[in-house]
């Protein structure tokens, strides 16, 4: 029995040696594991420009579709449910489309939190690249959080305090969910990184942000603030800077893709996100899906939008921007086809025109260089074919004009890009009696709903529901 | 008696008495079970110990002093009988004897993890079911033959379409995010169950268990409480079944041969609209909207349509009346042949198993073939010494057509409008809707045809497997046994589909694609079993082993254009897919894409010990430990540590003990701790994705982050209580087996849904608990005295479960999105609970619906936040009851099954029976309120969902007015069997039905479903959503099985 029991204890022992503790160690083989994931100046090179995909799939016509609808140029959508209930302002924790453009905008976040955060682990990495990341990074940050600020929270001017909520500010990773900041600290954040960017951003970066791409953003989010010196100021240094120049299209097919080029880059951008033909990287999905001029077409213009674009006093048919637009009186509606058949284009985010146009409104707000805004409102008008001095401003226009005219120019300019619903918001703010299709601008729905995730860990404030019809 | 001592006595009287054979005479006859089957090896036995065995045929003589005598027969695992006879001189006497099996099974031997133990000393609650009930049920895989078997192994079928797997919970459900399946180890190996290869395509999951042949089945163990399933530690929560296949004989040869034949159809029709009907229902819909003039038609016409074209439109679809169901749907036709050979020498036993299954289903074009063999070979060279060897290879060919939301059956119940024509309108037709002459002429351009997407896809899935183990068991000393055992199982799913090139209106391409997955699972292990007492008195062993386990899982597939067929019809297309990989797809003209599907892989290394103590053989005391390391766990929770102990008395061995009703009492009870490592084995990785997948922006790469890591993710640990008693009752012709149990589930595995804002989707976490708590109640009854000609037995088993999330810990409820269902986690309520707003009645002046708010008011408006815990899908009893008569060679058998108090969540029901849609719709919606004063079940109909208060644009209509009790009494199989008279053998005919008819309020299809899952947390939360699911199957059988 002795024997027997050393035997049953080698066996014993030697079982457990045997135990394959080895099978107990895997990998992943097709992702890398985090801790591997960013060991070199590449590495963060690579992170960093997932942060611009993600920017490229959220503006690939998402984002300005959605800001359209908030606004008051479309007809509701034919049959899609998430976004008809963007445009009757009735989004709810479950409006999917609408998730996951919240869900969106906060990839990149996290991308650039942890690149700010793996600095010190990177061996090679001169402090020119990391200056140059981080300030990249945090204009990115910047542009996430201004987009999603503007669709998710009411608008800067909705309190006198902007203490009302805005969103949820990651500006480093942590484990526990963040609460939603206000409106206030959202834009202090936007400012404190866009004026980072500006510090260490170089003035040539290929396609990606430059310091002219963090100033032109710093500027618009002065102008929202109603900061008008400031904003004309920034706007002023990238416009004089020269790197850019209006398109002048010499036929009307070219001016139908104003801006909308493919393969380059357009004069006029200052920042855009890029179609790649050649690998078959197409950003305009969204553009093309939901504007294609159909039989049956998803999104339509409002004939009241085609009406205030023939009465105005530079409409009519030598305005070449009526080349964008397809009036179809049987039935009731107008076609955005600048899209039409066009993908593989460059989407510039903020360009000249734009930052002209808020020049000039700054201009116009501040009661100076009205001779300058002027000229920037008749150069725009000029390229659109618009020759007659009837419709051009002369030197005694009043200021309340030249605000209106840039309105008007900005309202046409970038109409489908999404840029018109939070300059009504701005003005509403401003004291001004703004209804945006029947609707208060600041009615609870104009404010789409967060997706239903956020409120995964308890205490997160959701915005109300609906109140605006 | 042990068999033992029954040999000592019988060599004795074989040496005893020869002396008076001048004196005697012959005794001789036939031992058969209570349906006629020889039970070889039997011992018939004389009261002087004089005595013989039965051979192979049940057959036995014995020589007997002229005289009275007392002969006692018996046989294991059935009751003695003793019979009084005379014999005279010279004469020869026949006594045939038909033994009744023992209820209560004292000295049956139950398999248990890692061995085996007699029932009387088993402290773990272990429910065995034998392969006659497994196979005497016609199904598409044999765990849907447990249902209603044993008490607390609820079992779910799967739909009617061929190959369907059940759902199987064992004492209710405790998983959130992980698997809720028990582990099913087959020859004592963990064998892969990956439900979700293959996805969902086509609205179903993959069956991992359709390969194995029931045929090839010895006898299932169920281990359902901690004691039982502890050794198994961190797999063992939800509930082991232990499947041990058939062995050789010890002597001689022994063939059974089995063929069946049969139909089937579909348990129920449903009652889609004609046109006729449609249209009058739309068009009412559209007057009550406000609508004049002739409703506007999906296909035909459009809102903004003049009155005329519409009024066209209508009347052209009243020449059209399509019955899609129809078209979808056939009398299935079943055949199977089987053939075992057992065999055995002196040292040596096989089993030998081919089997050949055909099983069409009721949908056309579906069906699911499975051919089969198998080999267990057993060597004994010496009684310290043996060979174990097992090895089985199967091929499972699912022909497949597309159901539910994918197509087919699906879209026969959904936007299959009964106006719509599938051929073209110039077409001439047989009657069998066959295009006379020529091909069928499809219409493919006015709308989406689903009987085109049927017939011209061709669509086979193909698992081949093969599954091996091998045992060494030496005994160097008699209280000694090592055994050495290993295991592999392998499984390649081959998935092959083509599409015809009409269904490419653009470019008229054919489209295919090609994939094979391969899952590898390697077991290795050893353990020893130490007998440190063996007495009368008392007994002490132990057992300790170790094991490992590793599973591996990769793949590739192709996307093909403009090959001539799929691939498994066009051999050299096949031959040039095979052994292909990424580089090398180009030589290959057709192929247009290559992809690799994620190679996972993850490993298990186990050390585990049992300890057994047994005094006076009737008190018995067990533990068992176990240690567990798994890959899938972050490095701060590596290990786990399972351990269980149980007691078990048998009260009525006691001296004192005296019961003339109660002939055996045992009381048993146990604690432990269990784990379920159910889960994806990279969950717990921080996880980037690689630069390697050629992800870019602007040609440039990138890499970003994808799943947060978690290195404390750990166990989901059980822990159980069980208090079980144990039953003889009237010398053991009546067995009842009580037990209570109490499961709360900690820590429980949950995949969260991140907030938007952390830049994550998805995190694996430890947390939540959930309860289980319940009764079981089996009762096995002979139910006439065993010496009568006709024998009844009953078998009876009912539990009840009680299910409760008791916590999601730091997450809210919505942080686990439940199934896809409208099912989700609602603390307090049980899993599966359906979250809805809460529907009262209809409005009988206005037709409109009325809501209950969440403060319980009645109100018009339909407010998501009103939406609440209204029910679950989660039945509360479930049971099943088995009847045998035999009389004669006739024997009549019946099983019904039955389950109570879960709802069905009619998700399908929003379309069908909600606002009038592009969806046909059922007649249950005839039933409508039109005009003032009416009482009705549905409300005015409309083409607006803002009529019923939903948001515009949102037609999801999540109210409880089509949530319906699922309680249903199902006459599952009834049969007639009769066993042709033989001197040799045996022959048995059988006539069976299966799914006869069910009792239910339900008015769906089926009340027992189980629709497609996305993922094991959908599988968890939806199994009572009904979404397009197809009906189950009734089924009738002719077999004949026949054992020489």
């Amino acid at each position: 029995m002795k024997n027997t029991t050393l035997l049953f204890t080698a066996l014993v022992t030697a079982s457990l040696a045997f135990t394959g503790c080895r099978w107990l160690e895997v990998n992943p083989d097709q992702y890398i594991l985090a801790e591997d994931a960013l060991e070199t100046p590449e590495d963060l090179q690579a992170l960093l420009i997932s942060c611009y995909d993600v920017l490229a799939n959220l503006y690939d016509g998402d984002v300005q579709l959605l800001n359209e609808l908030r606004g008051d140029h479309t007809n509701e959508p034919l049959s899609n449910n998430d976004l008809k209930a963007v445009y009757n302002r009735e989004t709810i924790r479950w409006t999917s489309y609408v998730g996951g453009i919240n869900r969106d905008f906060f990839y990149p976040v996290l991308r650039v939190n942890s690149l700010i955060d793996s600095f010190d682990l990177i061996e090679g990495l001169s402090s020119e690249d990391q200056n140059r990341m981080e300030a990249e990074g945090k204009f990115i940050r910047a542009f996430c959080f201004w987009g999603a600020v503007k669709m998710f929270a009411q608008p800067y001017g909705y309190t006198a305090d902007n203490s009302h909520p805005g969103i949820p500010l990651p500006t480093y990773l942590r484990d526990a969910p963040f609460p939603r900041a206000t409106v206030a600290q959202v834009y202090a954040q936007i400012e404190a990184d866009l004026n980072g960017a500006i510090a260490s951003l170089p003035e040539e970066n290929g396609i990606y942000a430059t310091k002219d791409a963090a100033k032109a953003l710093l500027a618009q989010v002065h102008f929202l603030k109603m900061e008008f010196e400031q904003a004309a100021s920034l706007a002023g240094e990238v416009i004089d800077s020269g790197r850019y120049s209006l398109e002048q299209p010499e036929t009307d097919s070219a001016f139908v893709r104003l801006r909308l080029p493919i393969g380059s880059t357009s004069s006029e951008s200052v920042f855009s996100i890029y179609s790649t033909l050649a690998t078959n990287d197409n950003r305009t999905d969204q553009f093309v899906q939901w504007w294609q001029p159909t039989a049956n077409p998803e999104i339509t213009l409002t004939t009241e939008y085609w009406d205030w674009f023939q009465q105005i006093a530079t409409g009519g048919a030598e305005d070449s921007r009526a080349l964008w637009l397809d009036y179809q009186p049987t039935e009731g509606n107008t076609l955005l086809t600048r899209f039409a058949d066009h993908s593989f284009f460059n989407v510039p985010l903020i360009h000249l025109t734009q930052l002209m146009l808020l020049r000039a409104e700054c201009y116009g707000e501040t009661g100076t260089n009205l001779a300058l805004a002027i000229a920037d409102i008749n150069l725009i008008r000029g390229r659109a074919g618009i020759t007659s001095a009837v419709y051009l401003l002369d030197n005694s226009v009043s200021t309340e004009d030249i605000i209106t005219a840039a309105r008007n120019e900005y309202r046409k300019e970038t109409l489908g890009m999404g840029l018109w619903v939070e300059q009504l918001q701005r003005r509403g703010a401003m004291g001004e009696d703004i209804t945006i299709r029947n609707a208060p601008w600041n009615c609870p729905g104009m404010a789409l709903q967060f997706s239903a995730s956020e409120g995964n860990v308890a205490g997160f404030e959701f915005n109300e529901v609906g109140g605006c019809n | 008696m042990t068999r033992f001592t029954h040999l000592a006595c019988l060599a004795l009287s074989l040496l005893g008495t020869s002396w008076a054979a001048w004196s005697q005479g012959t005794l001789k006859g036939r031992v058969t079970d209570d349906q006629g089957n020889a039970l070889p090896s039997s011992t018939v036995m004389a009261e002087n110990g004089k005595g013989a065995f039965t051979d192979l045929d049940g057959n036995y003589t014995l020589m007997l002093a002229s005289g009275d005598h007392d002969i006692t027969f018996s046989f294991i695992g059935y009751l003695n009988q003793t019979k009084s006879v005379t014999v005279k001189q010279g004469e020869t006497k026949t006594l045939n004897v038909r033994l009744r099996e023992d209820a209560v099974l004292l000295n049956e031997s139950v398999v248990v993890g890692y061995g085996v133990q007699r029932k009387k000393e088993v402290t773990g609650s272990i429910a065995t079911i034998d392969s006659k009930e497994i196979t005497a049920v016609q199904t598409p895989s044999f765990e849907a033959a447990l249902q209603g078997q044993a008490a607390g192994v609820q079992v779910t079928q799967g739909s009617g379409m061929a190959g369907s797997g059940s759902i199987v919970r064992i004492r209710g459900l405790s998983s959130i995010s992980a698997g809720g399946d028990p582990l099913y180890v087959v020859d004592g190996i963990p064998i892969t169950q990956d439900y979700f290869a293959g996805g969902n395509s086509g609205a179903m999951n993959r069956n991992p268990l359709a390969s194995l042949n029931p045929n090839d089945i010895k006898d299932i163990q169920v281990l359902k409480d901690a004691a039982a399933t502890g050794i198994y530690g961190s797999r063992g929560a939800n509930g082991v079944i232990l499947i041990t296949t058939k062995r050789g004989v010890k002597s001689g040869i022994q063939v059974s041969y089995g063929s069946s034949y049969g139909y089937g159809e579909s348990t129920a029709t449903p009652n889609m609209m004609t046109t006729e009907e449609y249209l009058t229902i739309r068009q009412e819909a559209w007057e009550n909207d406000g609508g004049t003039g002739y409703v506007w038609l999906p296909y035909l016409s459009s809102p903004s349509a003049s009155p005329e074209a519409r009024k066209n439109a209508y009347e052209q679809a009243l020449a059209t009346n399509t019955d899609w169901f129809d078209l979808f749907t056939r009398r299935a036709q079943k055949t199977q042949q089987n053939i075992g050979l057992r065999s055995g020498g002196e040292k040596w036993s096989m089993y030998n198993g081919v089997s050949y299954d055909k099983n069409e289903s009721y949908a056309i074009g579906n069906s699911y073939t499975r051919t089969s063999a198998r080999t267990n070979f057993d060597w004994t060279p010496s009684d310290k010494f043996k060979v174990l060897l097992s090895g089985s290879t199967s091929e499972g060919q699912n022909q497949r057509v597309r159901g539910g939301w994918s197509g087919g059956i699906g879209t026969a119940m959904s936007t299959a409008l009964p106006y719509m024509a599938p051929f073209l309108v110039d077409s001439t037709f047989d009657g069998n809707g066959n295009l006379a002459g020529t091909e069928r002429n499809y219409e493919l351009n006015r709308w989406y045809n689903p009987l085109a997407y049927q017939d011209l896809i061709q669509w086979r899935e193909t698992e081949r497997r093969q599954i091996a183990t091998g045992q060494i068991v030496v005994s160097p000393h008699r209280k000694l046994d090592i055994v050495l055992n290993g295991g592999y199982d392998n499984s390649k799913l081959e998935n092959d589909s083509y599409e015809n090139s009409a269904l490419d209106r653009t470019n008229g391409f054919a489209y295919g694609n090609w994939s094979e997955y391969n899952s590898r699972n390697y077991n290795v292990g050893a353990n020893a079993t130490l007998r440190i007492l063996e007495g009368d008195s008392t007994n002490l062993s132990v057992m300790v082993g170790a094991e490992a386990q590793k599973f591996e899982s990769d793949g590739f597939g192709f996307n093909l254009r403009d090959s001539e067929g799929p691939a498994y019809a066009i051999q050299a297309l096949r031959d040039s897919l095979f052994g292909l990989n990424d580089s090398l797809h180009d030589a290959v003209s057709t192929v247009t894409n290559a992809y690799p599907i994620q190679y996972r892989t993850d490993g298990f290394a186990s050390t585990f010990a049992r300890l057994n103590y047994s005094l006076n053989d009737r008190y018995f005391f067990q533990a068992t430990a176990r240690v567990d390391g798994s890959s899938r766990f972050g490095e701060n929770n590596r290990f786990g540590f399972f351990p269980s102990a149980s007691v078990g008395w048998v009260a009525s061995d006691e001296e004192w003990f005296r019961s003339e009703t109660i002939s055996f009492l045992k009381v048993r009870t146990s604690w432990g701790r269990t784990g379920n490592a159910n889960i994806d084995g990279f969950s717990r990785f921080a996880l980037y994705v690689d630069q390697s997948q050629g992800a870019t922006y602007a040609g440039d790469t990138i890499v970003f982050p994808t799943q947060p890591g978690n290195p404390d993710l750990r166990w989901e640990t059980v822990r159980t209580i069980d208090g079980s008693v144990e039953l003889g009752l009237w010398k053991d012709r009546v067995a009842v087996e009580l037990g209570l149990y109490d499961k709360l589930a900690s820590d429980v595995l949950m995949n969260v849904e991140l907030p938007s804002h952390t830049g994550f989707n998805n995190r694996s976490v430890n947390a939540g608990e959930v309860l289980n708590r319940g009764v079981e109640i089996g009762i096995t009854s002979n139910n006439l005295p065993s010496t009568s000609e006709l024998q009844w037995k009953s078998v009876l088993n009912y539990a009840y479960n009680y299910n409760e999330l008791v916590s999601t810990g730091a997450f809210t409820e919505d942080a686990i999105s439940g199934g896809t269902n409208d099912s989700r986690a609602v603390t307090g309520a049980p899993l599966t609970t359906y979250f809805l707003v809460p529907f009262s009645h209809v409005d009988a002046e206005s037709g409109l619906p009325v809501y209950i708010d969440i403060n319980g008011n009645e109100t018009f408006e339909y407010n998501l936040e009103d939406r609440r815990a209204v029910g679950d899908g989660l039945p509360d009893h479930v049971g099943g009851l088995r009847n045998e008569v035999s009389y004669g060679n006739w024997t009549f058998s019946s099983q019904f099954t039955a389950a109570f108090g879960a709802k069905i969540w009619d998700s399908s029901a929003k379309r069908q029976l909600g606002v009038v849609s592009d969806w046909n719709m059922r007649t249950d919606l005839f039933d409508r309120w039109r005009q003032p004063g009416d009482i009705a079940s549905f409300p005015r109909l409309t083409l607006d969902e803002t009529t019923y208060g939903l948001p515009a644009g949102f037609p999801w209509w999540n109210t409880s007015l089509f949530m319906y009790d699922a309680s249903y009494v199902r006459l599952r199989n009834a049969s007639v069997s009769y066993r042709v008279p033989m001197s040799k053998g045996n022959v048995t005919l059988r006539l069976s039905g299966n799914n006869l008819f069910v009792l239910t309020n339900f008015i769906g299809l089926d009340p027992e479903l189980t629709r497609d899952f996305e993922n094991r947390q959908d599988r968890n939360f939806s199994g009572g959503a009904n979404y397009l699911t197809a009906p189950q199957e009734r089924s009738v059988l002719f077999a004949i099985n026949a054992n020489f």
